[in-house]
C-alpha cells in the first residue's frame, strides 16, 4: 500500500458563494485520479471523461477503470536548476498554453507519492520544455527528480468553473429527500479498488435539501456517503444500503439534519480562501479531507472529513459488508445566520448540530448498523473515565508535551465506533431516528490521536517528517516536503 | 506512580483513561459516568461493551505522558451492569461494582455469596 497526499491546495476562487464546492470537486479528482477509485455514475458531474472538466491527459481510456498510458505519454517533473517546479507533459498529447494557467494540473507519482503525487494549480508555462509550471506547496524542499515519462497525469478546469449546485427533484414533494432522480444537483459514485468494492457519493446537495436553518432541511453543502449499491446517477438508493440518513428515509425531516455528513466551509465571507490538504491510500481504505484558513482563522472554521473502511477491524467482520464502513465529517453547513460559521474547526470530537449552534467545535458521523439502516459513528478517543464535556480530553491538556519516557509525542490509533447516538439534530436533546447499537468498528484510518498543543500544520521533528499534526490533536502520516506555516 | 529517572524522588497521581462512546468525553464515557442501559449492551451481539483502561499524566508541566501503562488486569463496563456480573464470551471478567463499572479478571466461576467479605 502506497500512501498518496494531495498537499495543501490553495483554493483559487475566493470572489463568489461556489467556492465551497471546491472541495468535493478536489476529494472527486484526488480518489479518481490519484487513488484510482472507478467511476460508477455521475449527474452533472464529470470529471470522468475528456469534456468540459477534464481538458486533457495522456491516458488513452480515461473512463476506464485502470489508466493506459502509452509509451510517452506520461510526464515528469523537476528539470533541473532552476526549472524544479517544471512538470514535464508530452508535446503529442498536449501544448502548454496560457489557458492553462490557473487550471489544475493532477500527478500520480508511484516513486515518490508523498511528494509529487497530488492536485496542484498552474501557475506559468514554458514552450521550450512543454512544460507547466505548478505551485508545488512547499517550504524549501524540491520536488524529487521524475524523469520524463514517470508519472499519470491529467489536466482539468480550474476551480472556479467547478459543479456546484443544481435543483431538487421535480417529481418529488417537499417532504422528500431531492437530491436524486432528475434532480440537476451535481454528484458523483466513485468505487474503491478495496475488494469490497464499497462506493462513496460525493453530492453537492441541492436547493431543497441543504439545510437554510437549524430546524430546516437536511444537509451540509457536500455530503460524502458510503454504501453500495449506487447507480448510473450517481445516487444510492431509498432504502438500501449506505449511510445518508436522509436520501435512506427519502425524508426532508429535520429529524435527519446531521445524518448526511460531509464537508462545508462555515459559508459567507466572500474572500475567504481555504487550503485543502487529502491523504488517502491506494488500497481503497478511504480518504482524510482536511481544510485549513491560511493564518490559521476559525471565523470561519476549517473542518475535517474522514471516510471508508476501518483499519483493524475486530474479527468476526459483520455479515453486512456496509457496516464496515463509515463517514465522520459536518452535518450542516454555516452562515451569517446560522451556527456563527463554526463547523468541526477539523476536530473528531461528537456532538448534535445543537452544540455547534452554540459554537462548540464537534463532528457528525454516520455508518450502516449489521441489520441494514443508517445508524451514527463517532471516534472514540481516550478520556478522562471521571468524565468531563466534549473538548476536555487528556490530548487538549494545556501542559501536554513531548513525553520524557521517550521524547517524543505519543500517537495513538484513533478508534471508530458505531451506534452510540440516536440523532445528530438539532434540540437540546437530539430527536431519536437512529437505532443504538454500540459496536467496535476498527481504527480510522490515517487519522492519529496525540497532542494538540504540538503545533497546528507543523511536521514531526524527525528527518523524514513521519508525521503532520493537523489540528485539535489529530496527526497524519506524512514524509512529505516541508511546510508553509 | 514514580516517573522516569529524572523525575525519580517524586510520586506522581496518574489518571485513567477509558474509551469514550463519542468524541473524548461526557455523556457516555465508560465506568462512572456510563449509565445508559442502551448503549451499554450490544443487542446485537449479545455482548458487553467493555473498555481497557491506560493511565495518564497530564496537567504537570514536561511531565506528560498520554499512554505510559496499560492496565491488563483491569476493565471497564458502566453502572448499568449488576455486580457480580459475569463479562465476557467465557467470563473472563467480573463486574465488581456496579457504581464504577470495575471489572476484574474472573475463571467464569458461578458464585452464589457475596465475593468481596467486607463488600465493595
Amino acid at each position: 500500500m502506497a500512501i498518496h497526499l494531495c498537499r495543501d491546495y490553495n483554493t483559487q476562487n475566493v470572489t463568489t458563494g461556489n467556492r465551497t464546492y471546491i472541495y468535493a470537486y478536489l476529494l472527486a479528482i484526488f480518489m479518481r485520479r490519484v487513488l484510482g477509485y472507478s467511476y460508477v455514475g455521475d449527474t452533472n458531474f464529470n470529471i470522468n471523461s475528456v469534456g468540459t472538466l477534464l481538458i486533457a491527459t495522456g491516458d488513452t481510456t480515461p473512463t476506464a477503470a485502470t489508466p493506459t498510458f502509452p509509451p510517452g505519454n506520461r510526464a515528469g517533473i523537476n528539470l533541473g536548476f532552476q526549472k524544479e517546479f517544471f512538470v514535464s507533459i508530452p508535446a503529442g498529447v498536449r501544448t502548454v498554453n496560457l489557458n492553462d494557467v490557473g487550471r489544475i494540473l493532477v500527478l500520480r507519482s508511484t516513486s515518490n507519492p508523498t511528494f509529487n503525487s497530488g492536485i496542484f494549480v498552474i501557475v506559468g508555462f514554458d514552450i521550450p520544455t512543454n512544460s507547466y509550471i505548478i505551485d508545488y506547496r512547499t517550504l524549501g524542499d524540491k520536488p524529487p527528480v521524475e524523469p520524463a515519462d514517470s508519472m499519470n497525469w491529467y489536466l482539468y478546469e480550474k476551480d472556479t468553473n467547478c459543479p456546484t449546485q443544481g435543483v431538487g427533484n421535480t417529481l418529488k414533494t417537499s417532504a422528500e429527500y431531492r437530491g436524486d432522480g432528475n434532480s440537476t444537483t451535481p454528484r458523483i459514485m466513485l468505487q474503491s479498488p478495496h475488494s469490497t468494492n464499497y462506493q462513496v457519493r460525493i453530492c453537492n446537495e441541492s436547493t431543497a435539501d441543504v439545510a437554510t436553518g437549524p430546524t430546516t432541511l437536511t444537509c451540509p453543502t457536500t455530503s460524502v456517503a458510503v454504501g453500495l449499491g449506487g447507480n448510473a446517477s450517481g445516487d444510492f438508493l431509498a432504502g438500501g444500503s449506505h449511510s445518508h440518513a436522509p436520501q435512506w428515509a427519502n425524508s426532508s425531516g429535520v429529524q435527519y439534519l446531521g445524518g448526511a455528513a460531509g464537508m462545508s466551509d462555515g459559508g459567507g465571507s466572500i474572500g475567504t480562501q481555504f487550503r485543502v490538504t487529502m491523504i488517502g491510500g491506494d488500497d481503497g481504505y478511504g480518504v482524510a479531507v482536511f481544510a485549513r484558513r491560511p493564518g490559521n482563522g476559525t471565523q470561519p472554521t476549517g473542518f475535517i472529513c474522514v471516510f471508508g473502511l476501518p483499519f483493524n477491524e475486530p474479527l468476526p467482520l459483520p455479515s453486512n459488508p456496509a457496516a464496515r464502513l463509515f463517514t465522520i465529517g459536518t452535518g450542516f453547513s454555516g452562515s451569517d445566520n446560522f451556527g456563527a460559521r463554526e463547523i468541526n474547526d477539523m476536530g473528531l470530537q461528537a456532538g448534535p448540530i445543537y452544540s455547534i449552534i452554540n459554537a462548540n467545535n464537534v463532528s457528525q458521523g454516520m455508518s450502516v448498523s449489521p441489520f441494514g439502516v443508517p445508524v451514527s459513528c463517532s471516534a472514540s478517543f481516550w478520556a478522562y473515565i471521571t468524565g468531563g464535556g466534549q473538548n476536555t480530553g487528556p490530548q487538549l491538556d494545556a501542559s501536554a508535551s513531548d513525553t520524557p519516557f521517550i521524547s517524543s509525542t505519543e500517537l495513538l490509533p484513533l478508534d471508530l465506533i458505531q451506534g452510540t447516538t440516536s440523532g445528530w439534530n438539532t434540540g437540546t436533546t437530539a430527536i431519536p431516528v437512529y437505532p443504538l447499537a454500540p459496536r467496535l468498528m476498527g481504527t480510522i484510518p490515517y487519522v492519529y490521536e496525540g497532542r494538540a498543543n504540538f503545533g497546528d500544520f507543523s511536521p514531526s521533528t524527525d528527518p523524514g517528517r513521519s508525521f503532520q499534526h493537523m489540528r485539535r490533536g489529530l496527526f497524519i502520516p506524512w514524509n512529505g516536503p516541508n511546510i508553509i506555516p | 506512580m514514580r516517573s522516569h529517572t529524572s523525575d525519580s524522588t517524586t510520586s506522581r497521581a496518574y489518571r485513567s483513561l477509558v474509551k469514550a462512546f463519542r468524541g473524548d468525553g461526557t455523556p457516555d464515557v465508560f465506568g462512572r459516568n456510563l449509565s445508559d442501559y442502551r448503549i451499554g449492551y450490544n443487542t446485537v451481539d449479545g455482548t458487553i461493551p467493555q473498555s481497557d483502561v491506560i493511565l495518564c499524566l497530564p496537567g504537570v508541566t514536561n511531565q506528560f505522558s498520554l499512554a505510559r501503562v496499560k492496565l491488563r488486569s483491569v476493565k471497564f463496563t458502566g453502572t448499568h451492569v449488576p455486580q457480580f456480573h459475569r463479562i465476557g464470551a467465557n467470563g473472563e471478567f467480573l463486574q465488581i461494582t456496579q457504581f464504577s463499572g470495575l471489572c476484574w479478571p474472573w475463571d467464569n466461576t458461578i458464585h452464589l455469596g457475596k465475593i468481596l467479605f467486607y463488600g465493595t
